[in-house]
């Protein structure tokens, strides 16, 4: 991804769906990277954290909802907004999404009117917000979410899971984040 | 299907993806072969889902569409709406006409 453009990452199984959403975003000026499954995910956000995810939920091994949860529940990037993708349009699935601290929601199929508007509409938020931040640097930062509401999932009271500040993967992913 | 269910209009900036698009979806069509033969109503599931998702969003309707029967045939275990709704999908890749705008 380009150090100037506003970066997402992909997050999608499906190669096609995938190229689709990468295409959408970049017509868009944004710059879209892409991975397959959870693990890369984890992976190139520890190496880089992105402006926003596009999160398909039903990824192979680990789910969308689990990856949003992990990703939620570590400060170096509690506050990327995540956008899940999901075929899924029952209340209980939706319900999950946002306890797993999800900031939007995108059901399949895309519409590119719908995902551009959203995606569009937090870009906003988070442009916002860097320009009214005093000091450091907006766009290198992850730990923004200017519009999102607070996210349940930041709460280590809520998911036990949630890494300890001290511990080794936190202060790693911190690290990178700020060498980023 | 009458023969305007054929035609398929895509949009310009999608042009270039198309060609591993319906490359994708003749593998596709190829596993669904596969795990009806081997009545694999989980895999069924998983593809028609994957081909409901994926049909819409490139301006493909009939294949979202068909997807949601695989889908549902693999939920009721439906082996003549799985083997209908296959061989609808491959009569529908064969004679697809695609006009970009």
């Amino acid at each position: 991804m380009t150090g100037t453009a506003f970066r997402v990452l992909v997050v999608d199984d499906d190669p096609d769906m995938a190229a689709f959403l990468a295409r959408l975003l970049t017509r868009e000026g944004m710059a879209a990277d892409t991975v397959a499954d959870a693990e890369a995910a984890l992976a190139r956000v520890a190496a880089g954290a992105p402006d926003m995810i596009l999160l398909d939920v039903m990824l192979p091994g680990a789910d969308g909802f689990t990856v949003c949860e992990r990703l939620k529940s570590d400060p170096a990037s509690a506050m990327i907004p995540i956008v899940l993708v999901t075929a899924l349009e029952d209340h209980e699935s939706r319900l999950r999404g946002i306890r797993a601290g999800a900031d939007d929601f995108l059901t399949k199929p895309v519409r590119r009117e719908e995902l551009l508007a959203r995606v569009k509409t937090l870009r906003g938020c988070t442009r916002r917000a860097a320009s009214s931040r005093r000091g450091g640097s907006p766009r290198r930062s992850s730990t923004r979410r200017p519009c999102a509401r607070p996210s349940r999932a930041t709460s280590r009271r809520a998911l036990p899971r949630a890494s300890s500040p001290s511990s080794p993967r936190t202060a790693r992913r911190s690290g990178a984040s700020r060498s980023a | 299907m009458n023969d305007a269910s054929y035609k398929v209009t895509v949009a310009k900036d999608l042009e270039d993806l198309i060609p591993t698009f319906m490359k994708n979806r003749k593998k596709e069509l190829d596993n669904l072969r596969v795990a009806l033969a081997a009545r694999d109503f989980e895999q069924l599931r998983q593809l028609g889902h994957r081909m409901k998702g994926v049909g819409v969003s490139y301006g493909f309707e009939r294949v979202s569409a068909l997807g949601k029967s695989v889908e549902d045939g693999a939920r009721s275990g439906d082996r003549a709406l799985l083997e209908s709704t296959i061989a609808q999908y491959g009569e529908y890749l064969a004679r697809v006409e695609i006009a970009f705008e």
